[in-house]
């Protein structure tokens, strides 16, 4: 984890990987594609939520 | 990095985001309400649930023909079927191959072949919205253009990415330097954002793009596989002949088990050729569901003449729809993407800032 892109890369190939998991049903499949953007928006409230103390 | 390499990164960063901003942040504003459109449709537009027997329905030839009839010198273009209620839409026009701008939509309930009660006439405010997130409400033009934007996006998109790694060293991940000035703050929370929301980013620019190019990738299927499938005779337009459209319809999903109608599409239509009615089809999964089987049926004797499976750039862009709006995982999807899009909106604003609010000494020094 010391390269700086890697934490970045990880959430896009996650993010991406649920966002196509959705297309393909409405089952586990919706679930996959809601963690994928919840993973993109996490470290936004966790940087805010650091940002504030 | 070499210093004159990140300047020249830099220069590709600021400029292919300050081409598209503007036009990135009136797309992400008209984004917004359209994640959740079919909900303020069931909103401005009330619609009490029906319930119906497929006894009740009339034959669809029935229907059509009733339809024509009030419409003396119509000719049918376009059949489509609503889905949570028995009305099919049947788009009309002079000729078949009559201009968008010359053609008539007819909503008709299959229980009365009359217009149903109730529609309101009329565009509603979400189609406007969508005109303007489409092309800015200059046709063709301005959907290219919108198309352009969204690459840009993506250059900006890759340059800020290969900006960011040397500079997050310093911060470490998802961090903004407290203490700092206010520009500093900013850019840490453009780097933050842009990171993170990368991948989504990236899925809506490409998608967008390749939406603008719906007619183009529409154009060339129907001249590669769809012209091998129907060897079109150079003669005239087949006259629609009453009372085939539903052998068409059995017989093409006869063709392809398990399947659905999503339109057909009559004899000389853009999607049909001269002598064929094109039946298209949907599948029964979701991932299926929003990919398309065209079957070709022989507008003299009902019979299919050849089922063409779409190639993958029909695929992809039937899939960039979806993959666009992120209207296809629910609610919760339509809220979080919403969310993503309101991030979108900071990052765009953030640069927007930083940019406006760069020091202008540094500007001159770098001149010299």
């Amino acid at each position: 984890m010391k390269h700086p892109l890697v934490p970045i890369a990880i959430i896009a190939a996650v993010s991406l990987a649920g966002m196509i998991a959705g297309l393909a049903g409405d089952g586990w499949e919706d679930r996959a594609a809601a963690l994928g953007l919840i993973v993109s928006l996490a470290p936004i409230l966790w940087a805010l939520r650091r940002a504030k103390i | 990095m070499k210093p004159a390499t990140l300047r020249a990164w830099s220069k590709v960063h600021t400029w292919s985001s300050l081409i598209c901003t503007l036009f990135l942040l009136m797309l992400a504003l008209t984004g917004l309400p359209l994640v959740f459109h079919d909900e303020i449709d069931r909103l401005t537009h009330p619609r009490a649930a029906e319930s119906w027997t497929a006894a009740e329905l009339l034959p669809i030839d029935q229907v059509i023909a009733a339809t024509l009839a009030r419409q003396p010198g119509q000719v049918p273009i376009y059949l489509s079927f609503d889905e949570d209620r028995p009305v099919i839409n049947l788009t009309t026009g002079p000729a078949s191959d009559a201009p968008e701008a010359a053609m008539r939509f007819n909503p008709i309930d299959l229980r009365t072949a009359a217009p149903p009660l109730g529609d309101a006439p009329g565009h509603g405010v979400m189609d406007i919205v969508l005109d303007l997130h489409k092309d800015m409400l200059l046709g063709k033009a301005g959907e290219y253009f919108l198309g352009a934007m969204g690459l840009c996006l993506v250059v900006a998109l890759v340059s800020g990415v290969v900006l960011y790694a040397p500079f997050a060293r310093k911060p470490g991940f998802a961090t903004v330097r407290r203490g700092k000035s206010n520009r500093l703050r900013w850019l840490d929370w453009h780097n933050v954002i842009g990171g993170v929301t990368l991948a989504w980013a990236m899925v809506v620019g490409v998608t967008g793009t390749i939406n603008t190019l719906a007619d183009p990738i529409t154009a060339w299927w129907r001249a590669d596989a769809l012209a091998h499938l129907v060897h079109d005779r150079n003669g005239a337009v087949l006259p629609y002949r009453p009372g085939l459209a539903q052998i068409a319809l059995r017989n093409a999903q006869a063709a392809v088990p398990g399947s659905q109608v999503q339109f057909v599409a009559f004899p000389g239509a853009a999607f049909s050729s001269r002598d064929h009615i094109a039946v298209y089809l949907k599948g029964a999964t979701p991932l299926t569901a929003k990919l398309l089987t065209p079957v070709m049926v022989d507008a003299r004797s009902g019979t299919v003449d050849g089922v063409a499976p779409m190639p993958w750039y029909m695929k992809a862009l039937l899939l960039a729809q979806p993959l666009h709006f992120g209207d296809y995982g629910g609610l919760a999807m339509k809220v979080l993407w919403a969310l993503l899009d309101l991030a979108s909106i900071v990052v765009l604003g953030s640069g927007l800032y930083l940019w406006l609010g760069k020091p202008r000494p540094a500007r001159r020094e770098r001149r010299a």
